[in-house]
């Protein structure tokens, strides 16, 4: 049996393939060069018609020229095969010339469709700005409308509440009517009533006011004999103070006559204690007398005596040193009267100066009086009398 | 099937290839710098159209001009000037198709993410203005 291809046709079949595929690939998209003329003339059809000799004019010529080329190689192709029979070069050339008129037709409608979708894009774009403004302002709006109905709602509700305020008003004022005529009626009753009442207690009140004068004499008589009787009561009250004022004066005086003659007790205790003197209290003076024989020596100097009974005495005197002292010499009457008064008043000044300069005594209160045989004590016609007589007293004042 | 029948269409396969080979060296060139330029272009042209995303939104003319920028890579090693210059150009021209493709795709995503949001926009008007 004999193959069905020989090995020369497989050879040759190959060779083919070969060919083909080594070929470019132009030639394998479009079979024939009148297809690809045709298919690149339809391509710049449709390219014109998407407005492609606006937007892309370029590649629009451009195809046009290589389809022109084409044109032009396949009309010389036929005159080329009807001299020469066949050319398969020619027809690539036109193959490629066609596929190149359609690639660029095809690029120039893809390019002009381009620019309307841009178009389109920007259209639709603005449009959906529009439509989004749109949706804004509507949703604005709706929302104004709902606002607007909630404020209807409520200024429905806000008209219900005033009608139905507007009735309970006349409701209100109907009853305020009511109420007020309701009130004359009572007030015209009330009226009669506080006439009657006015007259009543007009009545009560003269009534009273007649009581009232009456109780008013009565309290002008009681008040007068009140006056009276105070006036009375003051001007014994008056008399009462200046007496107890008086009384007081005399409680004072004798508080302080009573507080001297306690002083004077005690000067009289102390003066006491001096020896050999004796001491008489006068009613404004204090007396210490001292005989001169206990005081003198017949040379008229202090004694010795003299000195402890002068130095008692002047420390008497230190406890009451505000009080004046005065010294009096005495004598009897033996002698003349000048004589007399010359040693009484040698007497009491020797005293003084002892007691100025050996007890201290303040000279200034201390004073020095001779008074001679003037003031006897005893009677000069008896030694024991003349004795007594011839004395010194030491008077202190108490009563200033 | 008579061997007669089976000699025509090798025949024919023959002298077809033997004209592409004979074509192909009838019109060979050094591959000039512009060439490379336009070869570079295409390439760059490819790169823009894959940072415009056309993978997810034109993938088909993206895949055709990769698929072109190989060939003329091919070309070039055989040193066939031609095809490296319509490859080059080709895969320019596809690439610039895939990104035109895809930015239009894009923006077309952004058109009906913006009309969803007005329909969403309208209906929401629509609710906000049947609400009571």
């Amino acid at each position: 049996m004999k193959p069905r291809f020989p090995w020369k046709m497989r050879i040759l079949f190959f060779l083919f393939t070969g060919c083909l595929l080594f070929s470019p690939s132009m030639t394998r998209a479009a079979t024939t060069p009148t297809m690809i003329i045709e298919e690149a003339k339809f391509a710049i059809d449709q390219a014109r018609k998407a407005g492609a000799d606006r937007v892309a004019l370029d590649d629009l010529m451009a195809a046009r020229s290589w389809l022109s080329q084409a044109e032009k190689e396949y009309e010389a192709k036929k005159g080329f095969l009807s001299r020469l029979g066949s050319s398969d070069a020619k027809d690539q050339e036109i193959l490629y010339l066609g596929a190149m008129a359609k690639a660029k037709a095809m690029t120039a409608e893809a390019k002009a469709k381009k620019s309307a979708t841009l178009a389109a894009l920007k259209e639709g774009r603005r449009e959906l700005a529009d439509y989004q403004n749109a949706i804004e302002v509507l949703k604005k709006k709706t929302a104004e409308v709902e606002k607007a109905r909630q404020v209807q709602a409520k200024a429905e509700e806000e008209r219900k509440s005033l009608e139905e305020a507007k009735r309970k008003t006349v409701e209100l004022e109907e009853q305020k009517k009511r109420e007020l005529e309701e009130a004359k009626k009572r007030g015209a009753e009330l009226e009669t009533l506080k006439q009657r009442e006015i007259q009543a207690s007009r009545l009560e009140e003269t009534t009273r006011l007649a009581q009232k004068e009456r109780d008013l004499a009565e309290a002008k008589i009681k008040a007068e004999q009140m006056a009276a009787q105070q006036a009375r009561e003051a001007a014994d009250l008056k008399a009462r103070e200046e007496k107890l004022a008086a009384e007081r004066g005399k409680l004072a005086a004798l508080q302080k006559k009573a507080e001297t003659l306690e002083k004077e007790k005690a000067m009289l205790t102390e003066a006491g204690r001096i020896p050999q003197a004796t001491v008489k209290a006068g009613e404004k003076e204090l007396v210490i007398t001292v005989l001169a024989i206990n005081l003198f020596t017949p040379a008229m100097e202090i004694s010795g005596s003299g000195k402890r009974i002068l130095d008692q005495t002047g420390g008497f005197l230190k406890k009451y040193p505000d009080h004046k002292v005065v010294v009096l010499g005495h004598t009897d009457s033996t002698g003349s009267e000048s004589t007399n008064r010359t040693v009484s008043e040698k007497r009491a000044s020797k005293v003084r100066e002892y007691l100025v300069a050996y007890q201290n005594v303040n000279p200034s209160l201390v004073s020095a009086q001779g008074l001679g045989p003037s003031q006897p004590v005893a009677n000069n016609a008896t030694e024991a009398g003349r004795a007594l007589n011839r004395r010194v007293e030491i008077a202190i004042l108490t009563g200033e | 099937m008579s061997t007669g029948k089976v000699r025509f269409p090798v025949f024919l396969m023959s002298v077809a290839i033997l004209l592409l080979a004979s074509g192909g060296l009838a019109l060979a060139q050094p591959i000039s710098p512009a060439m490379e330029q336009e070869f570079i272009d295409a390439r760059n042209a490819v790169d823009a159209a894959q940072k415009s995303q056309a993978e997810k939104y034109a993938p088909e003319p993206l895949k055709q001009a990769q698929d072109l920028l190989v060939t003329a890579e091919n070309a070039r090693s055989f040193k066939d000037s031609v095809k490296f210059a319509q490859a080059s150009r080709l895969a320019r021209a596809y690439a610039e198709l895939a990104r035109a493709t895809a930015e239009l795709k894009t923006e077309e995503g952004k058109l009906a993410a913006t009309q969803e949001e007005l329909q969403k926009a309208r209906a929401e008007i629509d609710r906000v203005k049947k609400a009571p």
